[in-house]
């Protein structure tokens, strides 16, 4: 049985920085998508 | 050296093998000249495509502008095909014998054949080579029609793949044996299966490239005609499938690195195996973002094929992308780096060369080139990007800072255990990832600025001087320029460093490996 990833032996700088990225990446389109429609940008 | 022979279990005949004194795989004699072979004349491709790569960036870099018109599109011609097709190609043919063979412990099923596929590629690359500087075949790597090149441009380039199909065959058929012949245990190793993945995707790319050339090399002879819209999409199909046999190669390559370096175990290993799976099932589908500008594709089918199909490719390699930083990050807590949250990528083995290149490759690849590729991808972009510089940074960050920087740090393993010869200039081995990465970061970023700023790719004159209706030039644009004539200067040094490294290594003196690290091996 595969051991369970959990304390100080988890990749939890990885996840910490892809959940990142994904944010940054949500919040990025999402305020593109706001800012194009208040310029009226089709 | 001990040999040991193993009995055939079909042929009857004996395969001689020696076990390696580091890692203690049996390896196949007959399959490690080829390996040598192969990387060898790899090396010599690569070697002659970065000189055309260094001429090529001193002539885009405006203040220089060294080469002519004619020679510009010639050389450009010939760096495409020696860096895309002919390095890339016969150093994963080399990377399918090491898997089936050595990572295996297995004999290579049809030694002489193989001997005939290298032939094949041989004489087809030098045929291209030779018929480009010729001046016959300008008409770059992706030799569109109704542009004609002479017949031996397409008899050369089919004559490579056809080679390349035959490694690919005797590739599988060694995997099938070594099953057979119960030469491991379980399942083939990741490595090994990426590798699978890479051939799997390499037949039917090779498969379309057939359709694509033979047509026109019978019209390059005088018989029948070729539509420019139909070739593209046979000629795509070949084009893009073939990058993503250079992606599973480099994954493969990059779990391999992570376990040499710091002994890394892949996350969740069925994960990592479906992502190679979804790999074959939709890149054919994603090629289609090479043919967005064509007027004779609907819609409908472009837009399907480029985000539904295509992300599930990329799925792929965010699986990837987050397993393998995942697996080095467990290997080295284990190891006892566990302070806070970046000990243990300070603590990691940075001096170690495989290592850097690693780090630097996955950096350039997951920053730069994957993320430029799939917004490149997307209909509405593309219709800004096609044709610009953007496209030649994508691609760059991907092949060349991606792949061949993985398959630069894999060398300096290659060298000590399968040349079984200790590593030349072992102070250039140290930097030379440093050197290369850090050029190539520049480069590309600049090149896709640059790009994005309106300069066009595959141009000779990016400046517009001498015509008519002048061309509004923006200052930024030619500061990009610059910046991407140094970083290749940069990058080119780091090819330099790696070349010498490895021909001098094969002038050392013959000895078995002593060390895993090949800067102590």
């Amino acid at each position: 049985m595969e051991k369970k990833h959990s304390g100080p032996e988890a990749p939890g700088t990885t996840v910490l920085v892809f959940l990142l990225l994904i944010w940054i990446g949500f919040l990025w389109f999402g305020s593109w998508i706001t800012l194009a429609q208040a310029w009226g940008l089709r | 050296m001990a040999a040991i022979t193993a009995p055939n279990m079909f042929s009857g005949t004996q395969s001689m093998f020696r076990v390696c004194p580091v890692t203690t795989f049996k390896v196949d004699l007959a399959a490690e000249r080829l390996i040598i072979w192969n990387a060898v004349t790899a090396i010599v491709a690569l070697t002659l495509g970065g000189t055309y790569a260094l001429l090529i960036g001193l002539t885009r870099w405006p203040d220089i502008h060294l080469l002519s018109a004619n020679w510009f599109y010639r050389l450009l011609t010939a760096h495409g095909m020696n860096m895309l097709v002919f390095w890339m190609v016969f150093f994963e043919v080399g990377g399918l014998y090491f898997g089936a063979c050595v990572l295996l412990n297995a004999r290579l099923v049809g030694a002489r054949l193989a001997w005939v596929a290298y032939v094949l590629m041989l004489v087809g690359a030098v045929m291209v080579n030779a018929v480009i500087l010729w001046g016959r075949a300008d008409v770059m790597f992706s030799a569109y029609p109704p542009m004609k090149a002479h017949w031996s441009f397409y008899l050369g380039y089919i004559l490579f793949a056809v080679g390349a199909i035959l490694a690919c065959c005797l590739f599988l058929a060694t995997l099938v044996m070594a099953k057979v012949e119960q030469r491991y245990e379980g399942s083939i190793p990741l490595a090994v299966f990426g590798l699978l993945t890479a051939c799997i995707i390499a037949l039917f790319t090779l498969f379309s490239g057939a359709v694509a050339l033979i047509p026109t090399f019978l019209w390059s002879l005088g018989i029948g005609e070729v539509d420019p819209g139909a070739y593209r999409v046979t000629f795509w199909g070949f084009g893009h499938s073939a990058q993503q046999v250079n992606l599973s190669a480099m994954i493969a390559i990059w779990y391999s690195l992570a376990t040499l370096t710091v002994g890394a175990k892949p996350v969740n290993e069925k994960l990592s195996r479906f992502a190679f799976f979804l790999y074959i099932l939709f890149i054919n589908l994603g090629s289609m973002h090479h043919l967005l500008v064509d007027p004779g594709l609907g819609s409908a089918a472009k837009f399907f094929n480029t985000s539904y199909a295509m992300y599930l490719a990329v799925l792929g390699s965010l699986i990837h992308a987050f397993s393998i930083p995942a697996a080095v990050e467990v290997a080295l807590r284990q190891k006892g780096y566990n302070k806070g949250l970046f000990g243990w990528l300070l603590n990691a083995p940075w001096k170690e060369p495989g290592f850097a290149a690693l780090m630097f490759s996955l950096f350039i690849f997951g920053f730069i080139g994957g993320p430029t590729g799939v917004v490149l991808g997307a209909g509405q972009l593309n219709m800004l990007a096609h044709n610009t510089w953007r496209i030649t940074g994508h691609f760059h960050a991907t092949v060349v800072g991606g792949t061949t920087l993985a398959f630069m740090g894999f060398t300096y393993y290659v060298i000590p255990l399968v040349f079984r010869r200790p590593l030349f200039g072992k102070f250039l081995v140290r930097w030379q990832p440093w050197v290369y990465g850090i050029g190539l970061i520049i480069m590309t970023i600049a090149m896709t600025w640059a790009g994005y700023l309106g300069a066009p790719r595959r141009h000779w004159d990016v400046t517009f001087s001498g015509v008519t209706i002048p061309v509004d030039v923006q200052p930024l644009m030619n500061l990009m320029l610059v910046f991407a004539g140094i970083g290749a200067l940069i990058a080119v040094t780091g090819g330099i460093m790696y070349v010498v490294v490895c021909v001098g290594s094969l002038f050392m003196p013959k000895r078995e490996a002593r060390a895993l690290n090949p800067l102590e091996a």
